[in-house]
């Protein structure tokens, strides 16, 4: 029977560091040591004013494209998944296929979703796959958040970074590939994580542009990032694990049973509950985001990427993905090794 | 319940001190510690708090009350 695998994985991050020193210049009551203890991030990269997702994203997949050069003719589908595209339209996959050079024949489109983009990505590339759509997919997840950011508004400046990842996902034979899926959606909880305005909705105007200091002493505009921390802290560790349950019931496999839990990286203390919460054993949850801070849709394929460049993964492992997050969205599945 | 008081001292960044219910927040309570008294109240009573309802405490004892109507 055909199946999908994840055939390879690169990343690329703008080169611009934002470290824990750099915020506690705007943020003189707190520490480096601080922000490294409650977010698990020293460093964030930040995308230049002109440097958009469409951009980091063509870098990830250029580096693919030059180590595995038969890709160019291979790849039949390009999907490309972000919150932060160029224009609201033409499709942002459109011009990244024209950027990469890639024939005219093949199929292109966007995914909008975040931090459970990576895994909506599979689910829509395995479905392809196996319904014979498509035998090759270039997925490319990228987001820039930090413009989207006030440079006083700390409850979101010390999480999010941006960055890309670039993943080919291939028709395979065998027992190995990605699995079940489990997906789950609350828009009641829109508003916790959120940009109010810029889209048709709320038009951006002088009025949007206004900065308000809210009860914590963060300042950001309604055209800016709003997150409200605790009721996504509330809803992470609420939905994921009877989330992961759910799956686990539907693939027949006990917790013990899965080797490597790859989670969207949102931030260590989120991350800490979650694997107490699940009581699973912290070493089979691997962690990235020290160097990155949490760069959305593209945490879960960086994660994905510096475990195989440890050689953590072996032959016949199990792993579970699972992403949650704005929407509110969450979606998990198991991918076998 | 010492444990409980124990890491909320340390949420709250307080050196050498233990809080007791009659323990006034003042400007203590910021963002990140309301998201981490949610996650300790979660852990040792299976309370779910409301961020809103947590800024409105403005003590120690005020947050027990809170969970205890929830509990």
């Amino acid at each position: 029977m055909i199946n999908a695998r994840i055939e390879h994985i690169e990343t690329h991050f703008p080169d611009h560091v934002l470290s824990n020193a750099d915020l506690c210049v705007t943020f003189p009551s707190w520490t480096p040591e601080k922000i490294l203890a409650k977010t698990g991030i020293s460093e964030r990269r930040i995308s230049a004013p002109n440097e958009t997702s469409v951009d980091l994203g063509v870098k990830a997949a250029q580096k693919l494209l030059m180590k595995y050069p038969e890709l160019m003719d291979e790849i039949d589908y390009l999907i490309f998944c972000s919150q932060t595209a160029d224009h609201f339209l033409p499709t942002s996959a459109c011009i990244i296929q024209d950027r990469l050079g890639l024939p005219k024949h093949i199929g292109a489109f966007d995914i909008n979703q975040g931090c459970s983009g990576y895994v909506y990505s599979l689910a829509v590339a395995k479905g392809m796959i196996v319904g014979g759509i498509a035998r090759k997919i270039l997925l490319i997840t990228a987001d820039t958040y930090t413009k989207l950011i006030n440079e006083n508004d700390t409850s979101v400046r010390t999480l999010f970074g941006d960055g890309a990842a670039a993943s080919v996902i291939t028709a395979s034979e065998g027992p190995q590939g990605i699995k079940d899926f489990v997906f789950g959606t609350n828009g009641a909880g829109a508003n916790q994580l959120i940009v109010p305005a810029g889209g048709f909705r709320q038009r951006p105007t002088k009025d949007s542009a206004h900065e308000v200091r809210d009860e914590f002493g963060n300042t950001r505009s309604a055209d800016q990032l709003f997150m409200d921390g605790s009721k996504i802290m509330m809803f992470g560790l609420g939905e994921v694990p009877k989330a992961i349950k759910a799956l686990l019931t539907k693939a027949e496999l006990d917790l013990e049973q899965i080797d490597h839990f790859i989670f969207h990286q949102a931030s260590l203390l989120m991350l800490e509950k979650l694997i107490k919460k699940l009581k699973i054993d912290p070493n089979k949850a691997p962690l990235s985001l020290e160097y990155t801070g949490n760069t959305v849709s593209s945490t879960i394929p960086i994660l994905l990427k510096s475990c195989i460049d440890d050689h953590r993964f072996e032959t016949g492992d199990k792993l579970l993905l699972a992403g949650f997050g704005v929407g509110l969205s969450w979606a998990a599945c198991i991918v076998e090794i | 319940m010492s444990e409980f008081f124990e890491e909320l001292s340390e949420i709250l960044e307080l050196e050498d001190e233990i809080v007791t219910p009659e323990f006034a927040f003042g400007d203590k309570m910021d963002s990140l510690a309301v998201v981490s008294t949610i996650v300790l109240v979660d852990e040792q009573f299976n309370v779910l708090l409301d961020g809103n309802e947590l800024v409105a405490c403005k003590t120690v004892q005020d947050v027990l009350d809170l969970i205890k109507s929830k509990g």
